[in-house]
Protein backbone atom coordinates (compact mmCIF):
# COMPACT_ATOMS: atom_id res chain seq x y z
CA UNK A 1 0.00 0.00 0.00
CA UNK A 2 2.87 2.48 1.09
CA UNK A 3 3.77 4.20 -2.61
CA UNK A 4 7.24 5.50 -3.30
CA UNK A 5 5.92 8.16 -5.45
CA UNK A 6 4.89 9.89 -2.73
CA UNK A 7 7.69 10.15 -0.76
CA UNK A 8 9.60 13.65 -1.64
CA UNK A 9 13.20 12.50 -1.31
CA UNK A 10 14.50 16.32 -0.37
CA UNK A 11 18.49 15.61 0.03
CA UNK A 12 19.40 19.23 0.68
CA UNK A 13 18.77 21.44 3.98
CA UNK A 14 15.71 23.40 5.21
CA UNK A 15 14.60 26.20 2.35
CA UNK A 16 15.07 29.41 3.34
CA UNK A 17 11.04 30.36 3.12
CA UNK A 18 11.28 27.92 5.88
CA UNK A 19 14.08 29.93 7.86
CA UNK A 20 12.26 33.22 7.02
CA UNK A 21 9.28 31.40 8.35
CA UNK A 22 10.88 30.14 11.90
CA UNK A 23 12.21 34.23 11.98
CA UNK A 24 9.01 35.82 11.82
CA UNK A 25 7.61 33.46 14.22
CA UNK A 26 10.50 34.61 16.68
CA UNK A 27 9.76 37.84 16.33
CA UNK A 28 5.62 37.42 16.52
CA UNK A 29 6.45 35.67 19.82
CA UNK A 30 8.59 38.78 20.81
CA UNK A 31 5.59 40.66 20.43
CA UNK A 32 2.62 38.65 22.13
CA UNK A 33 5.40 38.21 24.88
CA UNK A 34 5.36 42.18 25.02
CA UNK A 35 1.30 42.37 24.54
CA UNK A 36 0.75 39.31 27.29
CA UNK A 37 3.21 41.27 29.95
CA UNK A 38 3.47 45.11 29.27
CA UNK A 39 0.79 46.14 27.46
CA UNK A 40 -2.31 43.93 28.97
CA UNK A 41 -3.47 45.86 32.02
CA UNK A 42 -4.27 43.56 34.89
CA UNK A 43 -7.59 42.07 35.67
CA UNK A 44 -9.87 43.12 38.36
CA UNK A 45 -10.36 39.44 39.88
CA UNK A 46 -7.05 37.94 39.09
CA UNK A 47 -4.56 40.96 39.21
CA UNK A 48 -1.51 40.31 36.87
CA UNK A 49 -2.13 36.20 37.35
CA UNK A 50 -4.21 37.20 34.12
CA UNK A 51 -0.92 37.35 32.16
CA UNK A 52 -0.55 33.26 32.73
CA UNK A 53 -3.72 32.77 30.78
CA UNK A 54 -2.46 34.12 27.23
CA UNK A 55 0.02 31.28 27.71
CA UNK A 56 -2.04 28.72 28.72
CA UNK A 57 -5.28 29.20 26.60
CA UNK A 58 -3.25 29.61 23.25
CA UNK A 59 -1.18 26.65 23.69
CA UNK A 60 -4.68 24.54 24.89
CA UNK A 61 -6.14 25.35 21.54
CA UNK A 62 -3.48 25.10 19.25
CA UNK A 63 -2.83 21.41 21.34
CA UNK A 64 -6.99 20.43 20.09
CA UNK A 65 -6.08 22.00 16.83
CA UNK A 66 -3.01 19.63 16.60
CA UNK A 67 -5.17 16.43 17.19
CA UNK A 68 -7.65 17.33 15.15
CA UNK A 69 -4.83 17.48 12.03
CA UNK A 70 -3.17 14.26 13.43
CA UNK A 71 -6.56 12.48 13.38
CA UNK A 72 -7.54 14.07 10.09
CA UNK A 73 -4.25 12.98 8.00
CA UNK A 74 -4.42 9.11 10.14
CA UNK A 75 -7.73 8.73 8.40
CA UNK A 76 -6.96 9.68 5.10
CA UNK A 77 -3.43 7.23 5.20
CA UNK A 78 -6.15 4.91 6.54
CA UNK A 79 -8.50 5.35 3.14
CA UNK A 80 -5.91 6.38 0.43
CA UNK A 81 -2.61 4.34 2.05
CA UNK A 82 -0.10 7.37 1.24
CA UNK A 83 3.16 7.30 3.30
CA UNK A 84 2.96 10.90 3.29
CA UNK A 85 -0.12 11.38 5.02
CA UNK A 86 1.26 9.42 7.83
CA UNK A 87 4.34 11.30 7.77
CA UNK A 88 2.01 14.53 8.35
CA UNK A 89 0.01 12.64 10.98
CA UNK A 90 2.99 12.04 13.37
CA UNK A 91 3.98 15.69 13.01
CA UNK A 92 0.75 16.92 14.16
CA UNK A 93 0.76 14.20 16.68
CA UNK A 94 4.20 15.21 17.62
CA UNK A 95 3.36 18.49 17.97
CA UNK A 96 0.01 18.03 19.86
CA UNK A 97 2.43 15.51 22.31
CA UNK A 98 3.83 19.27 23.19
CA UNK A 99 1.10 21.48 23.27
CA UNK A 100 -0.65 18.80 25.46
CA UNK A 101 2.56 18.87 27.78
CA UNK A 102 2.63 22.47 27.61
CA UNK A 103 -1.40 23.04 28.79
CA UNK A 104 -0.54 20.75 31.68
CA UNK A 105 2.68 22.53 32.89
CA UNK A 106 0.85 25.85 32.21
CA UNK A 107 -2.70 24.88 33.67
CA UNK A 108 -0.36 23.57 37.26
CA UNK A 109 0.87 27.25 37.26
CA UNK A 110 -2.31 28.81 36.40
CA UNK A 111 -4.07 26.83 38.75
CA UNK A 112 -2.07 27.11 41.89
CA UNK A 113 -1.60 31.06 42.74
CA UNK A 114 -5.40 31.27 42.16
CA UNK A 115 -6.97 28.31 43.39
CA UNK A 116 -4.44 27.28 45.21
CA UNK A 117 -4.10 23.76 44.71
CA UNK A 118 -1.73 22.65 41.23
CA UNK A 119 -3.88 19.39 40.55
CA UNK A 120 -7.15 17.67 41.28
CA UNK A 121 -8.51 14.67 39.62
CA UNK A 122 -11.60 16.40 38.45
CA UNK A 123 -13.30 15.63 35.22
CA UNK A 124 -11.58 18.28 32.83
CA UNK A 125 -8.02 17.82 34.03
CA UNK A 126 -8.52 14.00 34.65
CA UNK A 127 -9.66 14.32 30.12
CA UNK A 128 -6.51 16.50 29.39
CA UNK A 129 -4.32 13.76 31.46
CA UNK A 130 -5.76 11.01 28.93
CA UNK A 131 -5.39 12.94 26.27
CA UNK A 132 -1.16 13.18 27.36
CA UNK A 133 -1.15 9.92 27.71
CA UNK A 134 -2.71 8.37 24.54
CA UNK A 135 -0.48 10.64 22.87
CA UNK A 136 2.68 9.01 24.36
CA UNK A 137 0.44 5.84 23.56
CA UNK A 138 0.60 6.76 20.21
CA UNK A 139 4.41 7.06 20.32
CA UNK A 140 4.78 3.76 22.02
CA UNK A 141 2.84 1.39 19.70
CA UNK A 142 5.05 3.43 16.50
CA UNK A 143 7.87 2.47 18.34
CA UNK A 144 6.43 -1.13 18.50
CA UNK A 145 5.51 -1.84 15.17
CA UNK A 146 8.72 -2.42 12.63
CA UNK A 147 5.87 -2.61 9.21
CA UNK A 148 5.45 0.97 8.02
CA UNK A 149 2.43 0.22 6.71
CA UNK A 150 0.64 -1.32 10.03
CA UNK A 151 2.74 1.25 12.03
CA UNK A 152 0.70 3.96 10.20
CA UNK A 153 -2.63 2.12 10.29
CA UNK A 154 -2.05 1.17 14.01
CA UNK A 155 -1.06 4.61 14.84
CA UNK A 156 -4.28 6.49 12.59
CA UNK A 157 -6.60 4.36 14.60
CA UNK A 158 -4.91 5.25 18.11
CA UNK A 159 -4.95 9.26 17.08
CA UNK A 160 -8.80 8.99 16.47
CA UNK A 161 -9.73 8.07 19.63
CA UNK A 162 -7.57 10.67 20.87
CA UNK A 163 -10.06 12.94 18.47
CA UNK A 164 -12.87 11.06 20.45
CA UNK A 165 -11.58 12.06 23.32
CA UNK A 166 -11.68 15.62 22.63
CA UNK A 167 -15.61 16.63 22.74
CA UNK A 168 -15.60 15.76 26.35
CA UNK A 169 -12.52 17.87 26.94
CA UNK A 170 -13.48 20.86 25.10
CA UNK A 171 -17.28 20.87 26.87
CA UNK A 172 -16.19 19.56 30.23
CA UNK A 173 -16.24 22.71 32.22
CA UNK A 174 -19.82 23.44 31.26
CA UNK A 175 -20.66 19.48 31.33
CA UNK A 176 -19.25 18.27 34.66
CA UNK A 177 -18.28 20.17 38.39
CA UNK A 178 -14.78 21.12 37.81
CA UNK A 179 -12.60 23.51 38.85
CA UNK A 180 -11.20 24.81 35.87
CA UNK A 181 -13.23 27.65 34.56
CA UNK A 182 -15.85 28.22 31.69
CA UNK A 183 -14.46 29.25 28.47
CA UNK A 184 -13.39 32.61 28.65
CA UNK A 185 -14.96 33.66 25.41
CA UNK A 186 -18.03 31.91 23.24
CA UNK A 187 -17.67 31.20 19.27
CA UNK A 188 -20.95 30.80 17.73
CA UNK A 189 -21.83 31.48 14.55
CA UNK A 190 -22.97 35.42 15.77
CA UNK A 191 -18.98 35.43 15.99
CA UNK A 192 -17.15 36.28 19.40
CA UNK A 193 -18.30 37.22 22.90
CA UNK A 194 -17.20 37.94 26.13
CA UNK A 195 -17.88 39.92 28.99
CA UNK A 196 -14.27 40.96 29.57
CA UNK A 197 -12.49 43.98 28.41
CA UNK A 198 -11.60 43.85 24.57
CA UNK A 199 -8.41 44.32 25.06
CA UNK A 200 -8.07 40.69 26.98
CA UNK A 201 -9.73 39.10 23.95
CA UNK A 202 -7.64 40.55 21.41
CA UNK A 203 -4.10 40.02 22.97
CA UNK A 204 -5.05 36.14 23.56
CA UNK A 205 -6.59 36.32 20.10
CA UNK A 206 -2.54 37.89 19.21
CA UNK A 207 -1.27 34.87 21.50
CA UNK A 208 -3.70 31.63 19.60
CA UNK A 209 -2.10 32.95 16.11
CA UNK A 210 1.35 33.64 17.32
CA UNK A 211 1.02 29.77 18.81
CA UNK A 212 -0.48 28.68 16.13
CA UNK A 213 2.46 29.77 13.57
CA UNK A 214 5.11 27.98 16.09
CA UNK A 215 3.10 24.82 15.59
CA UNK A 216 2.84 25.11 11.80
CA UNK A 217 6.46 25.73 11.40
CA UNK A 218 7.60 22.72 13.96
CA UNK A 219 4.99 20.62 11.32
CA UNK A 220 6.15 21.78 8.18
CA UNK A 221 10.26 20.73 9.50
CA UNK A 222 8.75 17.90 11.27
CA UNK A 223 6.98 16.69 8.15
CA UNK A 224 10.22 17.54 5.77
CA UNK A 225 12.61 15.36 8.28
CA UNK A 226 9.95 12.60 8.34
CA UNK A 227 10.10 12.66 4.46
CA UNK A 228 13.68 12.59 4.27
CA UNK A 229 13.56 8.92 7.12
CA UNK A 230 10.65 7.66 4.64
CA UNK A 231 13.44 8.16 1.45
CA UNK A 232 16.40 7.02 3.82
CA UNK A 233 14.23 3.66 4.94
CA UNK A 234 13.42 2.75 1.39
CA UNK A 235 16.55 3.19 0.00
CA UNK A 236 17.66 1.25 2.58
CA UNK A 237 15.07 -1.59 2.09
CA UNK A 238 16.18 -1.23 -1.54
CA UNK A 239 19.75 -2.31 -0.99
CA UNK A 240 18.76 -4.54 1.43
CA UNK A 241 16.83 -6.55 -0.98
CA UNK A 242 19.44 -5.88 -3.52
CA UNK A 243 21.66 -7.93 -1.18
CA UNK A 244 19.55 -11.21 -0.60
CA UNK A 245 19.27 -11.64 -4.55
CA UNK A 246 22.85 -11.67 -4.70
CA UNK A 247 23.16 -14.29 -2.00
CA UNK A 248 20.20 -16.32 -3.37
CA UNK B 1 7.13 26.16 49.52
CA UNK B 2 5.07 28.00 46.38
CA UNK B 3 2.74 29.77 48.86
CA UNK B 4 5.30 32.97 49.14
CA UNK B 5 5.68 33.30 45.36
CA UNK B 6 4.39 36.67 44.03
CA UNK B 7 1.85 37.15 41.00
CA UNK B 8 4.76 38.08 38.66
CA UNK B 9 6.78 34.94 39.83
CA UNK B 10 3.94 32.79 38.70
CA UNK B 11 3.64 35.03 35.28
CA UNK B 12 7.53 34.00 34.90
CA UNK B 13 7.78 30.45 35.43
CA UNK B 14 4.51 30.08 32.79
CA UNK B 15 6.50 32.36 29.74
CA UNK B 16 9.52 30.52 30.66
CA UNK B 17 7.95 27.01 30.09
CA UNK B 18 6.43 28.51 26.70
CA UNK B 19 10.66 29.10 26.14
CA UNK B 20 11.83 26.15 27.30
CA UNK B 21 9.05 23.90 25.53
CA UNK B 22 9.50 25.61 22.13
CA UNK B 23 13.43 26.04 22.48
CA UNK B 24 13.43 22.43 23.18
CA UNK B 25 11.92 21.22 20.57
CA UNK B 26 13.40 23.09 18.04
CA UNK B 27 16.59 22.01 19.01
CA UNK B 28 15.50 18.40 19.22
CA UNK B 29 14.21 19.02 15.72
CA UNK B 30 17.98 20.47 14.63
CA UNK B 31 19.71 17.90 16.02
CA UNK B 32 17.48 15.41 14.38
CA UNK B 33 17.64 17.59 10.74
CA UNK B 34 21.99 17.27 11.08
CA UNK B 35 21.79 13.72 12.12
CA UNK B 36 19.33 12.59 8.87
CA UNK B 37 21.54 14.95 6.67
CA UNK B 38 24.53 13.40 7.22
CA UNK B 39 23.03 9.92 6.54
CA UNK B 40 21.79 11.34 3.32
Amino acid sequence: MSDSRNIDRGTGGRPAWLNALGLMVVALFAVGAYLALVVSPPDTNQGDLIRIMYAHVSAAWVCFLAVILAAVFGMLYLWRGRIGDDIRAVAHAESALLFAGLTIIGGMTYSKPTLNTFWTWDAKLTLTALLFALLVGYFVVRGLVDDRERRGRVSAVVAIVVLASLPFNWMAAEWFRTLHPSKSFEVSAAGVSDSADPIFRWILLFNVVVAALVYTWFVLERSRLGRLEAGLEERREAVAGRREAIDV
Amino acid sequence: MFDGWSPWAWVALSWLELLVAYGGYMLYLRGRSRRLEDDV
